[in-house]
């Protein structure tokens, strides 16, 4: 019996060929895709499994207060924490301090590189973390002062072939320079918190309550430890007894580690994470092409079916009871559906380069390796088959065998009609993926061109560490040489970095009003390299002593109640300092664009810049870089030159933090693809259907024009059903994702719909001509032959 | 298919067919349309009769009912003393594919299987084991003379083969009933006598027979004529 329905499927698909191909190839590129969404969700869902017992390790978070009313949380708290705490609570096994640096030049003989985030930590560092020794000192090898652990590619990078173990490298924080005692495999790409260098920190250091900062503190706690219950014991205990704590409020809490990487959006930290909200749309939408996919998928069999209704009846006078021609048909179905999983696993390894680039690299993406997927996969696969077989199968086994035979080519009706309503569904869905598509795109472009209160234009940026300082002042001298050069200036910061904050309060109020506040640090000129603007008084300027004052933002002077803001005083209690208000700022905002509009203050901190921005009349051009790297080598030859522009950054950060949105129009383009096959499907199979009418019309004299017209006036009306169903659901779904996601908005018009409603009609019409030309210019003798 | 057994013999006047009033109609919205009315026939086993009449008198309504392809719209039918009419579908299947072969006009076979693979199929809705089915389906290629045309598809054969394929399709499952709708329609009037003989043959070896015909000459193959017009039974 069963090689019977082989060889009748098999049969089937070769007379079938085209529809048939099609048929598998749209499954398996609704599966390829959804296996690259699936293992990209499961390696974001993997960050940091690799550790030893992961869901044990936390991170210590701190609270307060900031001046909106929003309570702030970073991730970042005091170097004594971790002691302090593992010390009093029994249920904390391990903690181990990490202090972020940002930028270090750091040298073996004439390799000279700028190390970005050394973690400096201690010895209990590699013992909570899984990173294990391939070379060197296994068991504590940051137990002396200034040891270096190095990754292997790290290892690589200075010292090649050679034994990197016991080598000194040279850094411009340590004088003594660090020895290399060990190195450690690369970090794997699912971790929040790479590096490429560990370094000891300083002996006593972690004793210091004042040194605030980019400190971590991470905690391991004993098995089956209650967190909450922990972190109670801190709020009643800890952050009331601890002076620094409590004099600033702020509430020590604890975070899992396992879930910094996608849930920790609204934590200050440096760590690797991605925004959930983005995450889940890239799912969402790869469940709507799954969907789309299917929906043609069972297009095309219920296609496949009509034609089979004579065998039906055979069948069933032949003795065949109802369920064997229900399994019958379900497992043809389901046999068509695992024909679509190997081209599906082909296409996988061949969209997998694109689809990680989109995505913005950085990421790892395997089947195999994940049964979990697998088993979804298959499972998926299976279900689609099943789903598409079981209505065909129902309906077609439901014929009383005498009718069928009798009207020697049964009608079909419910067939065409479900196909009807699964094109129709196809094509909704499908617009409401094309709209949000289009929305996203509008509303990147529009948060691209969008007006911060500061100008990027035409700024070279070349990032450096403080020993820019001492040479600032020549390397500003010989660079105004060049006439094509207008302003350099120090910074301590990209204007377009997530921000920092700092307490601070107004003179004459007590230390309980402090609050946080969006602060910059910033050297000579950044202000008006920047073309912030003055709604009063002025800018930091070398014709004064600036080292003790501020400016502060319109929105800053409106939270602290200055009418006449000038001449007031502002103490920043993290530095316990009082700086004087020398004029305020038209708004500007530094943080990402997808935050809100914040209070801000600059304050001027001469010789601690990260960066040198150097802005040029008009873009730069390759003569005028070199002409800035000539004099950078010359003035700062400790320092390697490095560049970029600052436009072109902000750019490059957007994209990034909306990097799903080439996924997303990747996968509508795909659906609208794959929606255009299934209409070229029904349309195929229609007009076949109506070869004898056709035929008939143009015996009567109908010309080819009116056919065509008259086939693709009705899919067009299928189309434009589906679109107007859609429309209030792509309406709802726009409003709701510019409200939900962005301070800046795009505007949600009925240009965005025209456009994705014409979209769709080009699809249509494109899948559709083709067929249509081809019945309309039919031989009506040939076609009456037929019947 | 054997649970006759031998007491076939002794019981050749019981009555296989028992209609009973039977009607059939097809209703829309406006009008109810008879199609058969106030049916009453018994036939018995080893019998081999001919309907007849002109075309759109209810023949192949009938023929349908009677073979459980189609079901009346009123009126009882008894098959072998069982009440057709109160069946489960499940339990028509099982008595259909236990007792009755079918041959169309139209020769009705699996476009997508070969002769081989058409005459196979019947035995194998009837669970028959590998074995027997070979035997049987080589048998009857063998006494159908098709044994060169085993491999080839139906769009292959001439319409007298592939009605050749059908018949020999129905009569492998070693029916007691053989419902037959103008199966000479299609053929020249050599290959229809072929095909008579055939049943002929078969009827004498004990098959009970029931054929639509429009042939004078056909019809005088079986033991009894039934004449319909417009849905009655002509007396
Ligand atoms: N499904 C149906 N719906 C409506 N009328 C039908 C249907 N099937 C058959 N008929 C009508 O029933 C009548 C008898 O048909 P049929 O039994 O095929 O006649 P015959 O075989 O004697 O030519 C015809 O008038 C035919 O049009
Ligand atoms: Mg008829």
């Amino acid at each position: 019996m069963f090689s019977n329905y082989v060889r009748v499927f098999y049969r089937n698909l070769r007379k079938q060929k085209v529809y048939s191909f099609i048929n598998i190839l749209g499954l398996s590129v609704g599966l390829a895709v959804f296996i690259l969404v699936l293992t990209y969700f499961n390696f974001n869902l993997s960050f940091d499994s690799y550790h030893k017992d992961p869901e044990r390790i936390y991170l210590v978070t701190s609270e307060n207060g900031s001046l909106d009313g929003a309570r702030q949380r970073t991730a970042y708290t005091f170097l004594p924490v971790a002691n302090m705490l593992v010390q009093k609570f029994p249920e904390i096994a391990n903690a181990t301090v990490v202090r972020q640096y940002f930028r270090n030049v750091v040298s073996y003989n004439d390799k000279k590189f700028y190390e970005r985030g050394i973690l400096f930590t201690d010895e209990n560092f590699l013992k909570i973390f899984n990173y294990p020794v391939v070379a060197g000192d296994k068991q504590e090898p940051l137990s002396h002062p200034n040891s270096a652990v190095l990754t292997e590619s790290a290892a690589k990078r200075y010292f090649g072939n050679q034994d990197p173990i016991g080598k000194l490298l040279k850094a411009d924080f340590s004088s003594s320079g660090l020895i290399v005692t060990a190195v450690v495999g690369d970090c794997p790409p699912n971790s929040v918190n790479k590096f490429d260098m560990v370094v000891s920190l300083p002996e006593g250091f972690n004793n210091d309550w004042g040194v605030a900062g980019s400190t971590y503190t991470f905690l391991k706690l004993e098995p089956g430890a209650d967190a909450l219950a922990l972190e109670s014991k801190f709020h009643s205990f800890v952050d009331k007894r601890v002076p620094v704590l409590r004099d600033s409020k702020i509430e020590l809490s604890l975070f899992p580690l396992r879930d910094i990487h996608l849930k920790s959006m609204d934590i200050n930290s440096g760590f690797n994470i991605t925004s959930s909200m983005q995450f889940y749309l890239i799912l969402a939408i790869a469940i709507g092409l799954l969907i789309v996919v299917s929906l043609n998928f069972m297009i095309l069999s219920t296609s496949r079916y009509t034609n089979r209704a004579k065998e039906v009846g055979i069948r069933k006078v032949a003795g065949a009871a109802r369920k064997d021609l229900v399994l019958q048909y379900i497992g043809e179905s389901v046999a068509l559906a695992l024909m679509a999983l190997p081209l599906a696993l082909m296409l996988f390894e061949l969209i997998r380069p694109a689809f990680i680039a989109a995505v913005g690299g950085g990421v790892e993406l395997n089947l195999m390796n994940d049964p979990a997927a697998l088993f979804i996969v298959l499972a998926v696969d299976l279900f689609v088959g099943f789903v598409s077989g079981i209505y065909p199968a129902f309906y077609l086994s439901s014929f009383q065998p005498a009718s069928i035979i009798r009207v020697a080519k049964p009608k079909g009706r419910g067939l065409l009609s479900l196909r009807k309503v699964l094109v129709v569904s196809q094509f909704a869905l499908t617009f409401v993926m094309i709209a949000a598509t289009l929305l996203l795109m509008k509303q990147l472009s529009m948060m691209s061109k969008v007006y911060l209160g500061y100008n990027r234009d035409n700024i070279i940026t070349i990032p450096c560490t403080f020993e820019m300082a001492k040479k600032f002042d020549v390397l500003e001298k010989e660079l105004k040489t060049n006439p094509k050069i207008v302003m350099v200036a120090e910074a301590h910061i990209l204007p377009f970095s997530w921000g920092r904050q700092e307490k601070m309060r107004l003179e004459g109020t007590g230390k309980d009003n402090s609050e946080s506040v969006f602060s910059y640090p910033c050297g000579y000129n950044f202000i008006d390299i920047l073309n912030i603007k003055m709604a009063r008084g002025r800018s930091f300027s070398r014709q004064f002593n600036d080292e003790k004052s501020i400016i502060i933002s319109e929105e800053a002077a409106k939270h602290f109640r200055l009418d006449n803001p000038i001449g007031k005083k502002i103490i920043l209690d993290d530095r316990g300092e009082v700086r004087t208000i020398v004029g305020v700022a038209e708004n500007f905002h530094f943080p990402h664009v997808v935050f809100k509009k914040s209070p801000a203050v600059i304050y001027f901190l001469p010789s601690q810049p990260f960066y040198v921005y150097v802005k040029t009349a008009g873009p730069p051009d390759d003569r005028t870089v070199s002409f800035v790297r000539a004099k950078w080598n010359k003035v700062a030859p400790s320092l390697p030159f490095d560049y970029f522009l600052l436009e072109n950054q902000f750019q490059e950060q957007l994209r990034t933090s909306t990097r799903s949105l080439e996924v997303f129009e990747f996968i509508s383009i795909i659906s609208e693809l794959i929606a255009a096959l299934g209409l070229f499907a029904l349309a195929s199979f229609t007009a076949e259907k109506r070869t004898k009418e056709i035929g008939v019309r143009k015996a009567l004299g109908a010309s080819s024009g009116n056919i065509t017209y008259l086939l693709i006036s009705e899919f067009l009306l299928i189309v434009l059903v589906a679109d107007l169903i859609a429309l209030p659901f792509a309406y709802y779904l726009s409003e709701y994702l510019v409200n939900i996601a962005w301070i800046y908005k795009t505007d949600v018009n009925i240009s965005l719909f025209l456009i994705t409603a014409a979209f769709s009609i080009v699809a249509a019409l494109s899948a559709i001509c083709v067929q249509a030309m081809k019945s309309a210019g039919a031989n009506p003798v040939e076609a009456l032959r037929y019947e | 298919m054997k649970i006759f057994g031998t007491s076939e013999q002794n019981e050749r006047t019981k009555a296989m067919i028992n209609l009973k009033n039977i009607e059939k109609y097809y209703e829309n919205r406006v009008i109810k349309t008879y199609v058969l009315r106030g049916i009453n026939l018994e036939v018995k086993e080893g019998e081999f009769v001919s309907i007849m009449g002109p075309s759109g008198s209810g023949k192949t309504t009938l023929l349908n009912i009677v073979g459980m392809l189609d079901a009346p719209s009123n009126g009882e039918y008894y098959f072998l003393d069982e009440p057709v009419h109160k069946m489960s579908e499940k339990k028509l299947t099982e008595l259909h594919k236990t007792y009755i072969g079918f041959v169309f006009q139209s020769y009705h076979l699996i476009d997508e299987l070969t002769v081989y693979e058409n005459l196979e199929t019947p035995l194998l809705y009837q669970k028959v084991n590998s074995n027997e089915r070979k035997g049987r389906v080589a048998e009857t290629l063998d006494r159908f003379g098709m044994v060169a045309k085993k491999d080839l598809f139906p769009n292959q054969l001439s319409g007298g083969q592939q009605q050749l394929v059908a018949i020999a399709r129905a009569v492998i499952a070693e029916p007691k009933l053989i419902l037959a709708d103008e199966p000479t329609g299609n053929l020249h009037s050599e290959q229809g006598k072929e095909i008579m003989d055939l049943l002929k043959k078969l009827n004498e070896q004990g098959t009970t027979i029931i054929q639509v015909t429009h042939s004078e000459t056909n019809a005088a193959y079986g033991n009894r004529v039934i004449r319909l017009k417009d849905g009655w039974i002509e007396k």
